[in-house]
C-alpha cells in the first residue's frame, strides 16, 4: 500500500464478490416469485376448465331425452353431438357461456373427432380427458334403456360412451 | 498516521458499510411490501376464480329452484406496524362484461394499496347474485328468481 492509496486488489475482490453474491441471491428471489406466479395461473387455468366442462356437459350442449310422459330429463355429464357442433359454429358465443373467452379452446371426441380446433400456442395450457355419454338430437328414452341395460360398450345409433378431450391454452 | 488518527481507508469503509445497509434495508422493505401484496393478491384470486366457478357451475341446476349460500373467506394480511389483519374482501358484479371482481385495500410502509382481482362468470338470465351480505355475514347468494 502507498501512502494516500484509497483502493486496495483485496478491497476491489471483496467488493466484485459481495456484488456477484447480491446479484444471485436478488435473481434466485425473482426466479421463486415468477414460478409462484406461474403457478397460480396455471392453478387458476385449471379449476377454470374444470367449471368449463362442468357446464358443458351439465347445461351448455347435453342430452336432454323426452320420456314417456313428455318431459325431457336432463342427462348429466353428456353431450349432444347436434348441439356442440352447432355452437363450436360460433366458438366466440361458446366461450362466453363457459366463462372462458380470454382463452383458446380445443374441444375433442374420442369417436366423432374434433368439434373445436383453435390454435393454442401459448405456454399455460390445461387438457382434461373425461368419459361423457353422447347422443345425437333422435336419441330416446328406449336408446337409453337399451343402452343401460346391454352389455358395454353400447352399440345403439344414437348413444354412445366417448372421451370429451377439452384443451385450454392462455 | 498520528495517535489516535482515522485512517482514510476506515472512514471510506465506514460509509460504504452505511450505504449497503441502508439500500439493504430498502430492498428488505420492498420485498416484504411485495411478498404481502403477492399473498393477498392470491387470496383474491382464489376467492375470485372459487365464486366464479359456483356462478357458472350453477348453470348446470338452472332449471330447479336452487339457493346457494357460499361462504366468502376473509383476506389475512400484516401491516407495517406487525398487525395481522381480516377483512371481507369488496366483490361486485360487473354485468356488462360478464365479470366477477374482487377488490381490498391494505396498509404498507408505502402507504394505502388497492388490489384487484377479476374473473369470467356465465350465468343464465334468471340466476340472482347478492353481494349485500359478504360484509355482515360473510356469505354470497346465488339464486334463482
Amino acid at each position: 500500500m502507498y501512502k494516500g492509496q484509497i483502493f486496495s486488489t483485496d478491497l476491489l475482490f471483496a467488493m466484485i464478490l459481495m456484488i456477484l453474491c447480491l446479484g444471485t441471491i436478488i435473481s434466485a428471489y425473482e426466479f421463486n416469485l415468477y414460478n409462484q406466479k406461474q403457478d397460480t395461473l396455471q392453478k387458476e387455468l385449471k379449476e377454470r376448465t374444470e367449471t368449463a366442462i362442468i357446464a358443458l356437459t351439465n347445461s351448455v350442449a347435453n342430452c336432454q331425452i323426452e320420456d314417456p310422459s313428455g318431459k325431457f330429463i336432463s342427462l348429466a355429464y353428456s353431450i349432444n353431438i347436434n348441439k356442440i357442433t352447432t355452437l363450436a359454429l360460433n366458438p366466440k358465443i361458446l366461450k362466453e357461456t363457459l366463462a372462458i373467452q380470454d382463452t383458446n379452446l380445443q374441444i375433442k371426441l374420442s369417436t366423432s373427432g374434433n368439434i373445436l380446433a383453435e390454435g393454442i400456442n401459448t405456454q399455460n395450457i390445461v387438457a382434461i380427458d373425461i368419459n361423457v355419454i353422447t347422443c345425437n338430437s333422435s336419441a330416446t328414452m328406449k336408446d337409453l334403456n337399451d343402452c343401460m341395460t346391454s352389455p358395454s360398450p353400447c352399440n345403439n345409433p344414437n348413444i354412445k360412451m366417448q372421451t370429451l378431450s377439452l384443451k385450454v391454452g392462455q | 498516521m498520528q495517535k489516535a488518527q482515522l485512517s482514510l481507508d476506515l472512514l471510506l469503509t465506514l460509509i460504504v458499510a452505511i450505504m449497503i445497509i441502508s439500500s439493504f434495508g430498502g430492498l428488505i422493505e420492498n420485498f416484504r411490501i411485495d411478498e404481502e401484496k403477492l399473498l393477498v393478491q392470491r387470496q383474491l384470486n382464489d376467492i375470485t376464480i372459487k365464486t366464479a366457478s359456483v356462478i357458472t357451475s350453477a348453470q348446470s341446476i338452472a332449471d330447479t329452484d336452487f339457493y346457494i349460500e357460499l361462504a366468502v373467506n376473509k383476506i389475512q394480511y400484516v401491516d407495517e406496524k406487525g398487525n395481522t389483519h381480516n377483512i371481507y374482501p369488496d366483490i361486485i358484479v360487473i354485468a356488462d362484461d360478464n365479470k366477477l371482481a374482487a377488490s381490498t385495500v391494505i396498509s404498507t410502509k408505502s402507504g394505502l394499496i388497492e388490489i384487484n382481482s377479476s374473473a369470467y362468470i356465465s350465468k343464465t338470465s334468471n340466476t340472482d347474485i347478492n353481494t349485500s351480505q359478504i360484509k355482515t355475514r360473510g356469505v354470497l347468494v346465488v339464486k334463482n328468481v
